[in-house]
């Protein structure tokens, strides 16, 4: 019996409400649960449809590329996406009969508008994930993010951003080669990166109505965060960062600057405006500062230092994900608990490999790996289901 | 109704600003191809690409890399640093004349940035380093390494460059 029957079920007790009242609301109830799930598998279904009907086109389009001339390809490439935008934006807000429908088709058209332009960039054979044409994609999505203050919109926009910010910074040519001799500071801007979507996110809260986007933003700049942290406790990988010195180009400067300062200005002011501050804002704020911070300690990376350097790392990503979970188990977020109880198992795995790897003989290493591992593993997911059950009875 | 009026125009808003983003970018790619002065420039492939969006061939211009100490330029050229090449032709080739912080006054020159530092040698991206080929075909520029490979470009006013085809020992290649 979920929660929603218990106040039910007590309502009638107090004589609060009539029997036939209580049982209108539980069949209520049950039809509120039944339509959540079958909404969900709506989106999903039309979602995927979206999704194959825009990779059809594109593939119609590559494989008739040498027999179509430069107008015809992009005749179709436009119409494929205007015609995406306009169909979605029809059964999304004008007709209203098929919202999910709407919405898959609008997100396809934000990835089309990304593969027409990669696809002009070949057609002229101008480099294709060259930082202008990030930029040009965020320009172009964003808007439309905002416009329907979507989620999945604010997912594209947020890792475009992530995306342009690093090859614009490092002059990255493509992302399968990285060009530049400065590339040794990628990690630690990234950090910093990640801390300012974070915090671009926090601002974004302040305004109901952004709350979808804000919870995006703040999703994607945590993981990249804890992914760089977690990079960070490998002493190999400071040892390797330690050996090329190099100068910061301007454009690093410039943008470490920016990312660094927009972090604390801008999460020190969403601190002030917060009209229903709670101490989590406050925790919140200081451990982004606190990941800022170690950011730039990864400075200090030499062969000398990088050992003690990776326990420092290593400690704060537990922290971190230790704030996690406790913040996601006290604001009942299901999805925090499960992103700090992921980095905290994922960083245990990697210390114990990397402690006892060597200690242990191998047969004893895998048995009690093992154990630790189903042990941990069963403790953990039971534990989530319960948490799981918990919050959506709250709610 | 002011709402949903509001709504209807702001993605109309929206579909102007793609409108003009794709047509700037057609327009000004096929203005500077029509109508942009031709310099050929001596290459070779580098490898062939096979990534998501095809397979493309990396061209390694012999206008790439060069000395700064050659040149008016001050001593220490950092990479993001935009430059100005003004060319000459030479025996059916451009090479370099001159190189500037500042568009030059006369016509041609090739705007780049440098990509990479190394004592006072630097290599210089023009935009024009990759060159896309049908699925597969990329082997026959590879195989094309020590023969007469030349790009015949397309510069815009402001430097701008944009390949308009391939010569392969002073044939065009096609695709």
């Amino acid at each position: 019996m979920g929660l929603d029957e218990k106040i039910i079920d007590r309502w009638v007790q107090q004589g609060v409400i009539t029997e036939t009242q209580s049982k209108r609301m539980r069949a209520d109830v049950v039809e509120a649960r039944k339509e959540y799930g079958s909404n969900r598998l709506i989106t999903a279904l039309s979602t995927i449809g979206a999704l194959l009907l825009g990779i059809g086109a594109i593939l119609f389009i590559a494989s008739n590329w040498q027999e179509m001339s430069r107008l015809m390809k992009q005749v179709i490439l436009l119409a494929s996406t205007f015609g995406s935008l306009g169909l979605g934006y029809y059964f999304h807000s004008v007709r209203r009969t098929l919202p999910k429908l709407g919405s898959a088709l609008i997100f396809l058209s934000s990835l089309l508008f990304g593969a027409t332009l990669a696809l002009l960039g070949q057609m002229y054979h101008t480099p294709a994930n060259a930082s202008g044409l990030l930029l040009v994609w965020l320009i172009g999505v964003a808007p439309l993010a905002y416009f329907l203050r979507s989620g999945p919109l604010a997912t594209v926009a947020g890792v475009l951003l992530v995306l342009w910010a690093e090859s614009y910074t490092f002059y990255i040519r493509d992302f399968f080669s990285v060009t530049t001799d400065t590339f040794v500071f990628l990690p630690l801007f990234t950090l910093v990166l990640g801390a300012a979507l974070f915090t671009f996110g926090g601002v974004h809260s302040l305004k109901t109505e952004f709350f979808r986007m804000a919870r995006v933003y703040r999703i994607i700049g945590a993981q990249v965060a804890l992914a760089v942290l977690f990079l960070f406790s490998f002493a190999e990988v400071l040892r390797e960062l330690s050996r090329e010195a190099v100068d910061p180009s301007p454009r690093l400067l410039i943008s470490l600057v920016v990312a660094t300062a927009a972090t604390l200005l801008f999460g020190g002011w969403r601190i002030l405006s917060l009209k229903n501050k709670t101490h989590f804002d406050s925790i919140e704020y200081g451990v982004t500062v606190a990941v800022v911070g170690l950011a730039y300690v990864s400075l200090m990376a030499d062969l000398d230092t990088a050992d003690s350097l990776a326990i420092i790392f290593t400690i704060g990503l537990a922290l971190v994900a230790l704030v996690l979970l406790w913040m996601g188990y006290e604001q009942e977020d299901l999805r925090l608990v499960n992103m700090g109880s992921g980095w905290l198992g994922l960083l245990i795995l990697v210390r114990y490999f990397d402690f006892f790897w060597d200690l242990l003989p191998r047969s004893l290493f895998f048995l009690i790996g093992g154990a630790l591992l189903v042990g941990g593993g069963t403790w953990l997911e039971r534990k989530r289901r319960q948490l799981k059950k918990q919050f959506t009875e709250t709610v | 109704m002011i709402k949903r009026f509001s709504s209807h125009t702001l993605l109309l808003l929206i579909a102007l600003l793609w409108v003009v983003i794709f047509g700037w970018f057609i327009i000004y790619y096929e203005r500077t191809l029509q109508s942009g002065v031709e310099v050929v420039l001596a290459t070779e492939p580098i490898d062939p690409r096979d990534l998501l969006r095809g397979d493309y061939v990396i061209l390694n211009y012999t206008i790439s890399r060069f000395s700064t100490s050659l040149y008016d330029l001050p001593p220490r050229i950092r990479v993001g640093t935009g430059l100005y090449i003004s060319l000459t032709p030479q025996d059916g080739v451009s090479e370099i004349t001159a190189v500037s912080l500042a568009p030059p006054a006369t016509l041609p020159y090739i705007r780049g940035t440098v990509r990479a530092v190394s004592g006072d040698s630097v290599t210089v991206d023009y935009g024009i380093e990759s060159y896309f080929v049908p699925e597969g075909e990329g082997k026959v520029l590879e195989q094309a390494r020590g023969e007469q490979l030349r790009v015949r470009v397309s510069l815009s006013p402001n430097g701008k460059a944009l390949i308009k085809e391939l010569l392969l020992n002073g044939q065009v290649v096609s695709f």
